[in-house]
């Protein structure tokens, strides 16, 4: 229940923001943010599917439609809120430095790794193809490479960016990201619960910071209007 | 006056930006400065005015970011920017930065001018605050001279209040956006602090965009 009332503010939070936001890099970010927050839900549905139907193969259709819907958010909600955090990183770096070659390729390989190994995972149930040994590892590699890429990305432009709230935003987010891996490596680790906490944190603290809000207007005279 | 490309900023500002004036814009990234930017420079090419866009991006950057909110048109300003433009726009020289604008100023003064650019906030942190004081105050002076208007955007979060307090005074405007949250909504908003020949505004105003056009609602917000 924490995790989806947390999922659904920072949901909420980011949906706000891009509506109010007027430049595109901050309101993709904005929306990818809100991706991540469904990311999240996509993440708690998942395990509910599997308590439901079990670990074992299925080859319901609705089943593996439901699941490569979910992973779909999983998969492309996690890479897009990295991708759109490198995007604004880049734009705000004042000497328009090309962080481990992004504008030059990085930016359309990363993601398409992303799409393959998605598309490896969520193949059709009927589909012949084994989903272990090597190949599973090789398309492993693939998607977590792409998310280490933009992460290590992400880092670089942290330790560039003179703009404070941008930098501070971004430290959050990277920590968030290193949460979600000690996450995924600690499982079923009691620690990795530890880590999930964390995560949760690092999200709100990231979400809140995303952008600055006032809730008083203060006019000339130094009063509210 | 000088309009300023956005017919309702244009009516709160009794038709726009006041001659030979200089008007700083604040805001946190994102906010839509880039936006008043673009309006302002294109509103001055239709008008056939000489406009100079100085930025620290690269040109092409700067012409897809203006395609994003409709304003990019056939005819295009005189650019000083980092990349795509013959005169550089380089963070590390921001002596030749001026000198640049200011032989532009000098080149077209017969024809009305409009500067804008994004390399304030920049310069700013990228130098002692005392010199960067005397470099805009020098800049607005220059601009006073010609028939010239200085847009000048920066980022308020990057600075301490006294470095912003002492930016303000340098320049005959200030506009400044902000971020209104109202329960569980955020509402972009704009006031005039300051504008020379106008009284002191206390009004905050709403602002938006649709297609790329800036809309700012009169009074409405509190």
């Amino acid at each position: 229940m924490f995790g989806i009332v947390s999922a659904s503010v920072i949901v909420l939070l980011a949906l706000n923001l891009r509506r109010a936001l007027v430049d595109h890099p901050y309101r993709a970010r904005a929306f990818w943010t809100a991706v991540g927050g469904l990311t999240l839900l996509a993440l708690i549905g998942e395990s509910i599917i599997t308590d439901l139907t079990g670990s074992s193969p299925t080859t319901s259709y609705a089943v593996w439609l439901g699941g490569a819907a979910v992973w779909g958010l999983i998969f492309f909600g996690l890479y897009g809120w990295i991708w759109s955090n490198v995007a604004v990183a880049v734009e705000a770096d004042f000497f328009n430095r090309d962080v481990l070659w992004w504008k030059r390729g990085g930016v359309y390989i990363a993601p398409a790794l992303v799409v393959v190994s998605y598309a490896f995972f969520n193949l059709p149930p009927w589909w012949t193809i084994p989903q272990s040994g090597p190949l599973l590892d090789v398309f492993n590699g693939l998607f977590y490479g792409a998310v280490v890429y933009a992460t290590v990305a992400l880092a670089i432009s942290y330790w560039r960016i003179k703009d404070m709230r941008i930098k501070t935003y971004t430290k959050w987010v990277v920590l968030s990201i290193a949460a979600l891996f000690a996450i995924i490596f600690l499982a079923p680790d009691p620690l990795a619960l530890l880590a999930g906490f964390a995560w949760f944190f690092c999200m709100y603290k990231s979400v809140s910071s995303l952008a600055i809000k006032t809730r008083r207007l203060e006019s000339d005279s130094g009063s509210s209007p | 006056m000088v309009s300023t490309g956005v017919a309702s900023l244009d009516q709160i500002l009794n038709d726009g930006y006041p001659d030979r004036s200089s008007v700083l814009v604040l805001g946190q990234s994102g906010l839509g400065k880039q936006a008043l930017g673009y309006s302002f420079v294109s509103s001055g090419l239709k008008q056939g005015d000489y406009c100079l866009y100085v930025t620290h991006k690269p040109v092409s950057d700067i012409i897809r970011d203006m395609k994003g909110f409709g304003v990019a048109g056939l005819v295009q300003p005189e650019w000083i920017a980092s990349s795509g433009s013959p005169l550089k726009c380089d963070l590390r020289d921001a002596t030749s930065i001026s000198y640049n604008v200011k032989q532009a100023l000098q080149r077209n003064s017969g024809r009305r001018v409009r500067v804008v650019t994004d390399v304030l906030s920049p310069l700013l942190v990228l130098n002692p605050s005392e010199s960067m004081y005397s470099y805009w105050s020098q800049l607005a002076d220059e601009v006073k001279k010609y028939d010239a208007v200085l847009l000048a955007l920066g980022d308020e979060e990057m600075h301490t209040q006294a470095t912003i307090a002492s930016m303000e005074h340098i320049f005959d405007g200030v506009i400044e956006l902000k971020l209104f949250e109202e329960g569980l909504t955020v509402t972009p908003v704009l006031r005039v602090k300051q504008m020379l020949g106008m009284p002191p505004q206390h009004g905050w105003f709403r602002f938006s965009f649709s297609h790329g056009i800036m809309e700012v609602t009169p009074n409405v917000a509190k």
